[in-house]
């Protein structure tokens, strides 16, 4: 299945975690897919605004911009509103999670994320492409 | 009967070897503290990881263990892409590991309507206690292929929190590895909640607090 249409950007200070959630998102469907990383919510909003994606997957402890105040600028920016965001942190809880949807948050997933958590948010935003 | 002190400790090796298992794909063994099992954990060339709580209450959670035993991890997860990301990857993936064991020990120790916060990950070398406060109230130590895995936990507000937690086994099983993630009792994670009005927390046992 060809995927390189699909562009996501995966946005977290950690290289390893970029790394393990690019592997997640690969096992989980998207193998081929167009991954850019941003190391800083600042550089992924500029990233995002210098190319359409079609999902973003965030950390949320980050500098310059975390997660949270990224979530909150994508849903203001009039070209950005509508971008699919899934939230991956260590400081996830379900008042976290509450309070990240009611932001716009697609689905809030804890650290360490394994493929089967992905595959299901995929397959909805992605339907037949590739599974 | 366990107490608040034990259900902490399995607490941490719960969230140890579910995030090891998870991210670099290894399993952990539980071993008994003691002066040999921590001593490599924490020699010349150890290297430590350490991710603060910030709330809802001051603490921290600390990882140390070998060099090589870091190295080992960054293989496993970057495979051939390990040795040009050198010094830094060992760092990032140390980092990360301690973070997520952090992560998911508050998420499970926390109540469900109450958010938590953690610090960015720092690090050091040789052994901890020297450049950190000697001031844990909680020590597990597993064994990783070999390699000792020493985990600090320190904000005495923990074991309040452990006190609702259903008791795990801190005993090994057939093959020296101790729970699953899918074994953890329903229960774990719905603990009773404090009075939302109050924020008092209903009563609890009492348990015996110590240090290993």
């Amino acid at each position: 299945m060809d995927n390189s249409h699909i562009r996501v950007l995966i946005a977290d200070d950690s290289a390893t975690a970029r790394f393990f959630a690019r592997r997640c998102l690969e096992a989980a469907g998207l193998l081929g897919a167009d991954f850019r990383e941003a190391a800083d919510g600042a550089l992924a909003l500029a990233a995002l605004k210098a190319e359409p994606h079609h999902l973003l997957v965030s950390d949320l402890m980050m500098p310059h911009i975390d997660g949270t105040a990224l979530l909150e600028r994508i849903r203001a920016s009039p070209r950005l509103h509508d971008l699919p965001v899934i939230v991956i942190s260590s400081a996830g809880n379900p008042a976290r999670e509450r309070q990240l949807k009611d932001l716009g948050a697609l689905a809030v997933l804890a650290k360490p994320v394994s493929p089967a958590s992905l595959a299901g948010l995929l397959a909805t935003l992605f339907p037949g492409d590739n599974r | 009967m366990t107490t608040a002190y034990d259900r902490l400790c399995a607490a941490v090796f719960q969230s140890v070897s579910h995030t090891i298992e998870n991210l670099v794909f290894m399993e952990c063994e539980f071993i008994e503290p003691s002066a040999e099992s921590t001593a490599a954990s924490k020699s010349d060339s150890a290297i430590w990881f350490q991710v603060s709580i910030d709330e809802p209450f001051k603490g921290w959670v600390r990882l140390q263990g070998p060099q090589d035993l870091f190295q080992h991890f960054t293989h496993q997860l970057f495979a051939e892409h390990a040795d040009a990301l050198g010094e830094q990857g060992i760092i990032d993936a140390g980092g990360e590991l301690a973070n997520t064991v952090a992560g998911y020990l508050l998420g499970h120790l926390i109540p469900q309507q109450q958010s938590f916060s953690l610090g960015l990950p720092e690090h050091g070398r040789g052994n901890a206690d020297d450049s950190v406060a000697e001031n844990y109230i909680a020590r597990v130590v597993t064994l990783i292929e070999g390699m000792t895995l020493a985990i600090d936990v320190a904000g005495a507000q923990l074991l309040d929190h452990a006190e609702y937690l259903p008791d795990l086994p801190l005993n090994q099983s057939a093959n020296g590895v101790i729970v699953d993630a899918q074994d953890v009792p329903v229960g774990w994670g719905s603990a009773p909640q404090p009075d939302p009005e109050t924020g008092r927390w209903p009563a609890g046992g009492t348990g015996s607090w110590g240090k290993a």
